[in-house]
């Protein structure tokens, strides 16, 4: 019985010990051929390979005193493409409902616009210059990427039923919380001519506001 | 929920792999390079990376890159520094610099321009696509704003230059659309009107620096009404357009 065994194991020996050496020699052969070639994946860097973070999107909210119309909140939206550190293009939709006229309010029952022409609704498109770029710091440990920047810009506004061709002009300050998030207050100027009340005039509307932008 | 688990950990392999392939690293040749804590020339600099070092380019911004250095400091270089950087294959990283050759190659573009028509103030945004160094066809949509009426132009038109790798290089262009024209509602209401309009005329692309031209247009509008005569318009206008 044990003889038979031992005949099963080295018959088993004599069949596997080549196929083992023939399966090294294969293993050999290709780290061999790995020290002659390597194949190790060399990248060409180019500027286009790094993600470009140059577009900000983002929301606001403050007050805008619409000539005549008292003081009303303000919400918006606004998307920017920096072209470089110191330029940057963007477009802004502005919206507010204008409230009443100081004669609307002396004289009960009087509404000189009905609600859908006290929408005020403001697109432009504008031309930033960041000046001033540096740092603020907050406490000992913290400091934060700041910029004052200047904005100006044309588009159009539609209030009291109408479209009127605007300008508009602005000086903000932004503080970078993160490296892509922004928070920024910014004071803009309205301007349009209206003729709500028969004759044309000048109309100037300053807005406040404070935003958040994030940059994709 | 083992198997969703095991997805769950076979993503999360996957997406470390994917960023690890991912990142580029650098390394720095000349002498030294300047890390400033922020994306602009005002921004401190705060670390200097020196030759020899291998840093990893995390993101741009306008002409800054964000790096991580070998001591795992974080912050900007700007891109003349990045272009004196080598990478694996020990060539210089290629910058990707805009030119006018550019524009002789198929783009976009994007345009505002404001100009007069017929003596009121109009704005213009215009999307183009550049087919062939010639050849651009272009969206417009012009608002113009006069005491009478809201007009409102949205059109479709095809430039052609005629010079194109001359640095001031002129068009003519040709095209058709529809004009919208809304009364003012201190006026007795009349009905909106809606027109076909086409237009024909030309003008200059000046190209100014990297992907930017300046564009001064002229253009006469004929606006085809149902009455027996046709209205005739002519619009000035000049902007800034943007190749993307």
């Amino acid at each position: 019985m044990a003889s038979r065994i031992w005949c099963v194991v080295l018959m088993a020996g004599v069949t596997l010990v080549p196929a083992m050496s023939a399966s090294a020699e294969t293993s050999t052969a290709t780290a061999e051929g790995a020290l002659l070639d390597p194949r190790i994946e060399r990248r060409r860097v180019h500027e286009a390979m790094i993600d470009s973070e140059n577009l900000e999107i983002g929301a606001f909210a403050g007050l805008v005193s619409i000539e005549d119309f008292g003081v009303n909140t303000l919400a918006g939206v606004r998307a920017a493409f920096h072209v470089s550190e110191d330029v940057f293009f963007e477009a802004t939709l502005a919206s507010s409902e204008a409230g009443e006229t100081s004669f609307e309010r002396l004289n009960p029952g009087v509404r000189l616009l009905d609600d859908d022409q006290r929408e005020w609704l403001a697109w432009h498109l504008d031309v930033g210059c960041q000046l001033l770029p540096g740092e603020a710091f907050l406490g000992k440990h913290r400091a934060f990427n700041t910029g004052l920047y200047v904005v100006a810009g044309a588009g159009n506004v539609e209030f009291g039923g109408d479209d009127h061709f605007s300008v508009n002009m602005g000086i903000g300050y932004r503080v970078l919380l993160t490296d892509w998030l922004g928070f920024r207050v910014e004071m803009r100027d309205y301007i349009y001519e209206i003729d709500t009340f028969g004759e044309e005039q000048v109309s100037q509307n300053l807005a406040w506001t404070v935003g958040l932008g994030g940059f994709f | 929920m083992i198997i969703r688990g095991m997805l769950i950990a076979g993503l999360c392999l996957l997406a470390i792999g994917a960023t690890a392939a991912d990142l580029l690293r650098v390394q720095v040749s000349d002498p030294f390079i300047e890390v400033h804590t922020g994306p602009g020339r005002g921004y401190p600099v705060f670390h200097v990376v020196e030759q020899g070092a291998w840093i990893e380019l995390l993101k741009r911004r306008t002409q800054w890159i964000k790096v991580r250095t070998p001591r795992g400091r974080v912050g900007w270089v700007y891109r003349t520094q990045l272009a004196r950087t080598l990478d694996e294959t020990g060539g210089y990283v290629a910058l990707d610099d805009l030119g006018q050759e550019e524009f002789f190659r198929r783009h976009g573009e994007v345009a505002v321009m404001l100009g007069e028509l017929d003596d009121i103030t109009a704005m213009t945004v215009s999307l183009g696509f550049a087919f062939t160094e010639n050849l651009q066809a272009d969206l417009y949509w012009t608002e113009a704003q006069s005491d009478l009426a809201s007009n409102r132009f949205l059109s479709l038109g095809i430039q052609h230059h005629l010079f194109p790798r001359w640095r001031i290089s002129p068009y003519v262009l040709l095209g058709a659309g529809r004009v919208e024209i809304e009364p003012r509602t201190v006026l007795v209401r009349p009905d909106n009107r809606s027109e076909r309009a086409v237009h024909a005329g030309g003008g200059v692309r000046v190209y100014l620096t990297r992907n930017f031209v300046f564009r001064g247009e002229y253009r006469s509008y004929v606006v085809l009404t149902d009455s027996n005569n046709n209205d005739e318009l002519e619009e000035w206008r000049a902007g800034f357009g943007v190749l993307f």
